[in-house]
């Protein structure tokens, strides 16, 4: 323990009172001519008057106060140091906790070895059932097209928030900053952290970024038991208090902590890239960082940089997002792994195809009718009507500015195409989302339109190609070029 | 049974007795902490003591300490002792996995416990009178005292909040730990203590759903 002398002094006065007069006198006498510290000492060599501490405890007393304490509580003091963790792991404290829950009457099946095995067990059971009540969010595929929770409302609802941690190369932990805010679009959201000057003081030793996300789970681990009725001994004045008590479960917050993502991180080379931006107007520089990850900072002075995570990128974590994994059933098939699996062939089935960035919905329709033919691998979009879902005007796109919160990127950055399939019983059966490359088209080839874009989407296993055509203020279509009727618009995928 | 009534018989003669602290305060002391402590019950036992004895000399506790214990058994006298007791293995009335609550501290108890401190040490020395007195109900509500502190904090918070050292496994006491993590605090500190369980293999309730 540290005695500084602060304590020392203090220790002394206090124990003043009951000391003699002559000792006290002796201190102050001591204290007004010697300075703490002691020019040559570092430290006192013995302490006059000795405070305790709680090393100072037995280690009976020690086992007495963990008899009190709940089972997640005593794993985390189980770490705080070695002799703690060694008082924790008494089997006395496991085995109490397991007869207090009742399991001691399951374990006839399973075969553990020690009592805090079985607890864990408990444990991990039971944050896994809080954590799916928590995210069972029931989605209307129609409504939400790409099968995208709302993220308001299930974020809102779960006091999540998130972490970001920079880390060195052996993963050990540089900083780590709780989100500023997060951000909720029409498709997706995006977690931010501002005023992150201390980041840029370490940035030469920063490998690794991660982004944790933490939830609060409650758990009641009143046990399966219940306590007694408090003995009528007790005395009458607490009587009331106790039994209010006694009948409340055993409720407490515990924070489960999740990793959603992991980078590697070259800020040298983000560094250059952002040089290299350098004639560009704005004061804010963006860059991209993987395809989820945007990096600005000031051009000034550098003193304020941050970092945004897109939700709609995140390999979500399992337990986070359970009621994203229900709907996306096909999130790790390729499309053409998809027509071969599921026999669609001559089905109608609608497809939904909406066309944004990161904040705006640009274009987004429901192609009922839509034939899928799993021979030539394709699907052909037919669309009769368009009457609806038309987003903002592509040509008065705003810039994305972070501060302002408009967009900054280039086109090219930022557009994404959402392919979503429903069949006939109208559940999601395929969600695909692709970055696509937009160019203007000049040749002017539409007749009834005058700004007509050329879609190019690509993935490994996936091309789209395509024109957006902007037919009046409000109506749109997506297709090539063909001798149809304008109403009537094909897109077709290659693989 | 018959020993105990014979020992309230032995002892019952003078009402009050005297006790010495370690810094020599003399304190009377009569039945409600008699009854209480059971290490004073077996000295007397032991001791045959006259009236205008010796004050019995307690070189383990602090006046200021004793002064405390004597108010809180005063307090306590009409109680019967409803602390359970773990030793006690022949009791078979009681519900011996009765989980132990630490939030059940009667109003009187937690103003009581809020004199001593962390800070100076003082609560730590209650709970060691108290054990070393052996009274149940003061070495319960200091224990439960110390539960409550732990309740819902990480390690971190922990070890600040006790002034324990860091002493990560596989390496030496005190080794001098990246200054950057200092610096941080409050939400911030639960990735610390994760970055730090992650190196010790202890299960943590955080590390469990990675």
């Amino acid at each position: 323990m540290l005695t500084t002398p602060t304590i020392y002094r203090k220790n002394s006065h206090s124990a003043s009172n009951s000391i003699s007069s002559s000792t006290s006198t002796l201190n102050k006498t001591s204290s007004s001519k010697v300075k703490f510290p002691l020019p040559n000492a570092t430290k006192p060599r013995y302490r006059v008057i000795q405070s305790k501490h709680i090393h100072d405890l037995p280690d009976d007393i020690l086992l007495s106060i963990f008899r009190y304490i709940s089972p997640i509580d005593l794993l985390n003091i189980s770490i705080v140091c070695r002799r703690w963790h060694a008082v924790s792991q008494d089997e006395s404290l496991w085995c109490r906790l397991v007869h207090s829950f009742g399991l001691h009457q399951k374990t006839s099946t399973i075969k553990t070895n020690s009592s805090k095995e079985i607890i864990l067990r408990y444990l991990h059971d039971h944050i896994d059932r809080e954590l799916n009540k928590l995210f069972d969010v029931k989605l209307d595929p129609l409504s939400s097209y790409t099968g995208i929770p709302d993220l308001k409302r299930t974020l809102e609802k779960s006091l999540m928030y998130f972490i970001i941690a920079l880390l060195d190369e052996k993963k050990n932990l540089l900083f780590s900053y709780r989100n500023d805010d997060v951000k909720y679009f029409e498709t997706c959201a995006t977690i931010r952290w501002y005023n992150s000057s201390e980041w840029l003081t370490n940035l030469s030793i920063v490998k690794y970024i991660r982004l944790y996300a933490v939830a609060e789970v409650n758990m009641d681990t009143r046990p399966h038991r219940l306590r007694r009725q408090a003995p009528s001994t007790v005395a009458n004045k607490d009587q009331t208090y106790l039994a209010k008590i006694t009948q409340q479960p055993y409720r407490h917050v515990q924070k489960v902590r999740s990793l959603l993502d992991e980078y590697e991180f070259k800020w040298s080379s983000i560094i250059k890239n952002t040089k290299t931006n350098e004639n560009s107007q704005s004061l804010i520089r963006v860059n991209t960082f993987e395809s989820d990850v945007l990096i600005g900072i000031y051009n000034q002075d550098q003193t304020f940089c941050f970092l945004a995570w897109n939700f709609v990128y995140l390999k979500f974590h399992k337990q986070f997002f359970n009621g994203l994994n229900k709907t996306q059933l096909s999130s790790s098939v390729t499309l053409s792994q998809f027509f071969t699996s599921i026999a669609f062939d001559q089905a109608e089935v609608s497809v939904f195809i909406c066309f944004r960035n990161m904040r705006t919905i640009f274009f987004r329709h429901r192609f009922r009718n839509s034939k899928l033919h799993s021979s030539t691998k394709s699907i052909e979009i037919i669309s009769v009507q368009m009457t609806h879902d038309i987003g903002p005007q592509i040509e008065i796109l705003p810039k994305f500015n972070w501060k302002t919160m408009l967009f900054n990127g280039t086109l090219d950055d930022m557009f994404i195409l959402d392919i979503v399939i429903l069949n006939d019983l109208k559940n999601v059966a395929y969600v695909a989302t692709i970055p696509a490359k937009i160019q203007q088209n000049l040749s002017q080839e539409f007749i009834l339109s005058s700004n007509a874009w050329t879609i190019n989407a690509q993935t490994e296993q996936i091309k789209i190609e395509g024109n957006i055509i902007k037919l009046s203020d409000e109506y749109a279509a997506l297709g090539n070029e063909n001798e149809h009727s304008l109403h009537l618009q094909n897109l077709w995928c290659h693989f | 049974m018959a020993t105990n009534v014979e020992e309230t018989y032995l002892y019952s003669s003078p009402t009050t007795f005297k006790v010495s602290s370690k810094d020599g305060e003399i304190f009377d002391i009569d039945d409600s902490f008699i009854n209480q402590s059971k290490t004073i019950k077996n000295m007397l036992n032991v001791l045959d003591i006259a009236d205008n004895h010796m004050p019995i000399p307690l070189q383990n506790i602090k006046g200021t300490m004793l002064n405390a214990a004597i108010v809180f058994c005063k307090y306590h006298k009409n109680d019967l002792l409803s602390i359970p007791d773990d030793e006690d293995e022949d009791d078979f009335e009681r519900d011996a996995y009765e989980p132990r609550r630490s939030d059940d501290i009667s109003e009187w108890d937690k103003e009581f416990i809020k004199q001593f401190t962390v800070e100076e040490g003082t609560l730590f020395d209650i709970i060691m009178a108290a054990n070393y007195l052996d009274i149940k109900a003061l070495l319960a509500v200091g224990c439960k005292t110390i539960a409550n502190m732990v309740r819902g904090k990480n390690s971190d918070q922990v070890r600040q909040m006790f002034n324990i050292s860091y002493d990560p496994p596989g390496e030496g006491l005190n080794t001098p730990r990246n200054s950057v993590t200092s610096k941080e605090s409050g939400d911030n500190q639960l990735l610390t203590t994760q970055e730090k369980e992650s190196r010790c293999k202890t299960p943590s309730p955080e590390l469990m759903y990675d």
